[in-house]
């Protein structure tokens, strides 16, 4: 008998791997049967086949196309949020004085809702890329500052003193004590973000878009094609989850030395 | 580098506290002067919270003084620098290098790709000299966190003396090791201070410690931390490998005679009294 129940415990990795499945498979299971009970109407939850018929169509039109775009944006907002970002928080979780400068506005800003910049995005920056990219932006920015300056912070000070007993400069500590250390840490906020990104592109694409992931959910949403808005939605979860998972395995071949 | 003659002329430290939700000021040590000969081995005994890393981190430069000031051969301490090797009780290898590049870390900020071979070879040199100084031939290619105590221990000893600094301060660096690690850890640094010419002040709660590795015994009373009195190890009897014979009549009366002065100088002395006092509470 194996214990399955202990705090902690590790299980066996065929267990781990049935139970992962499982996950996935018993909430579909639940879906197919409530559909065989017909208790709602197709409009309100279509069954499982019907979904798969509404994908297999939206491959035949231009599925890959909206894919394409809507990650370009996702991505796009993203890796610009983590450039500006990641220097920021090293700063804001290094220097008191730029702490003291911009770590109140950046969590001010950071609890208004991203889909309340829209009209002001739509003013300043238009229509076009920028506006979706920018929106993506919103989203994960300012948490991406204050995540990578608490761990920054997490750095023990007895890291930061040795690396100046053995003479380094302010610079050196920076980049070899601070960075270096932090980086699995930020590597993570990053992970964790980008799947934050996925989840402001429907919002992203509520500003005057015509192709993508996003935009074919609310489309969808607007001639009732129910199907079509699980398929999309189930798109954006699934292509979330592969960028997760790849970070995963990025992070596990980077920080060797943070695993023991 | 030369020399390594430590100065410390009229220490004062003192820090602010929070006692009863209220700052005061606590002074630490309290006119501290010692005057340690280049290439001498101190030792620092004293009864918990007396001062000992406080005075330590004076001369890393870790710490300001209050009032004072302490020089190395002549150059008045202000701020960390190479020229001074510090080992801690806690590990510091940087987790995220290998054990080869921490020991080499020092080395590897001051030579630029550009400069010399001759001045390369020299630093991998004395590094590989370390490595096997210490017995971490097999480890240099593993993370920190794959060694045990004991080794990490050498790593950081290792790579504090790899830019040869003036100065050596360890403080209780075997304090989290395992009795047998630590005898282990006795021998190889005995060796390593009988090669290396450097200055060391070493603190230590274990007398037997500072009497098998040092030179000189400092005793630092508590509450403010002075310099109680000084012991010198020069009259005890050694092996023809110059370690101090334990098991001789002149160890244990030198070994009591220190511990007799930490008794009497750490205020908080459990006496008879105050043992009465709480055996009454406790009914
Ligand atoms: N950063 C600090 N802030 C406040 N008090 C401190 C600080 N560092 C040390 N102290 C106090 O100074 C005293 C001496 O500490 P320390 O030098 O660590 O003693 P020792 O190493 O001899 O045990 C202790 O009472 C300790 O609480
Ligand atoms: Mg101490």
């Amino acid at each position: 008998m194996i214990a399955l129940t202990n705090i902690r415990d590790s299980i066996p990795r065929w267990v781990y791997i049935s139970f992962s499945i499982a996950g996935f498979i018993i909430p579909l299971a639940v879906w197919q049967i409530i559909c065989n009970m017909h208790i709602f109407s197709a409009l309100f939850l279509p069954s499982p086949e019907r979904v798969f018929k509404s994908f297999e169509r939206w491959t035949a039109s231009n599925l890959w196309e909206d894919t394409y775009i809507s990650a370009y944006r996702v991505v796009s907002g993203f890796l610009l949020a983590a450039a500006i970002g990641v220097p920021i928080g090293i700063y804001i979780g290094t220097f008191k004085m730029v702490e003291a400068m911009l770590q109140p506005i950046n969590d001010f800003i950071r609890y208004m809702p991203a889909s309340a910049f829209i009209p002001l995005v739509l003013l300043w920056i238009g229509i076009g890329e920028s506006a979706k990219i920018s929106i993506i932006f919103i989203g994960v920015f300012f948490q991406i500052v204050v995540m990578v300056a608490d761990a920054v912070r997490n750095i023990p000070q007895k890291y930061i003193e040795a690396a100046y007993t053995m003479g380094a400069n302010k610079g050196e500590v920076l980049n070899h004590v601070i960075f270096k250390g932090a980086a699995p840490d930020i590597f993570n906020i990053l992970r964790v973000n980008m799947g934050w990104a996925w989840t402001y592109l429907v919002i992203a694409e509520m500003v005057a878009a015509d192709r993508g992931l996003g935009f074919a959910v609310l489309q969808a949403q607007r001639f009732m094609d129910t199907p079509k808005i699980f398929v999309g939605i189930i798109i954006i979860g699934i292509l979330g989850l592969l960028f997760d998972l790849s970070f995963r395995i990025m992070h596990r071949i980077f920080f060797v030395w943070s695993y023991k | 580098m030369s020399a390594g003659a430590v100065d410390i002329s009229h220490i004062f430290k003192s820090f602010r506290i929070k006692e009863r939700k209220k700052l005061v000021i606590r002074p630490v040590l309290d006119d501290i002067n010692l005057s340690i000969r280049p290439g001498e081995k101190v030792m620092i005994v004293g009864a918990s919270g007396c001062g000992k890393s406080t005075l330590l981190r004076l001369v890393a430069g870790l710490e300001q003084a209050a009032a004072g000031s302490i020089s190395i051969d002549g150059d008045v301490v202000n701020g960390p620098g190479a020229d001074r090797g510090v080992v801690f009780q806690q590990s510091t290898l940087f987790p995220w290098m290998t054990v080869w590049n921490n020991i080499i870390f020092s080395r590897r900020l001051r030579i630029s790709l550009n400069s010399r071979d001759e001045q390369v070879s020299r630093a991998v040199y004395r590094s590989n000299a370390l490595v096997t100084l210490m017995g971490l031939e097999q480890s240099v290619e593993s993370y920190p966190n794959q060694l045990s105590g004991g080794m990490q221990q050498r790593a950081n000893i290792a790579r504090a003396l790899v830019s040869s600094p003036k100065v050596l301060l360890m403080d209780e660096p075997f304090g989290a090791l395992d009795a047998q690690t630590r005898e282990t850890m006795h021998k190889v640094v005995s060796h390593l201070f009988s090669v290396e010419k450097t200055t060391v002040m070493f603190v230590t709660h274990d007398v037997e410690e500072a009497i098998v590795l040092g030179d000189k015994i400092i005793v630092l009373s508590a509450n403010p931390g002075r310099v109680d009195s000084v012991f010198t190890t020069e009259s005890l009897k050694r092996d023809e490998d110059g370690i101090v014979i334990k098991n001789d009549s002149l160890f244990f009366d030198f070994k009591e005679q220190i511990l007799s002065r930490i008794r009497e100088t750490n205020t908080l002395r459990v006496t008879a009294d105050l043992l009465q006092r709480v055996a009454k509470t406790l009914v």
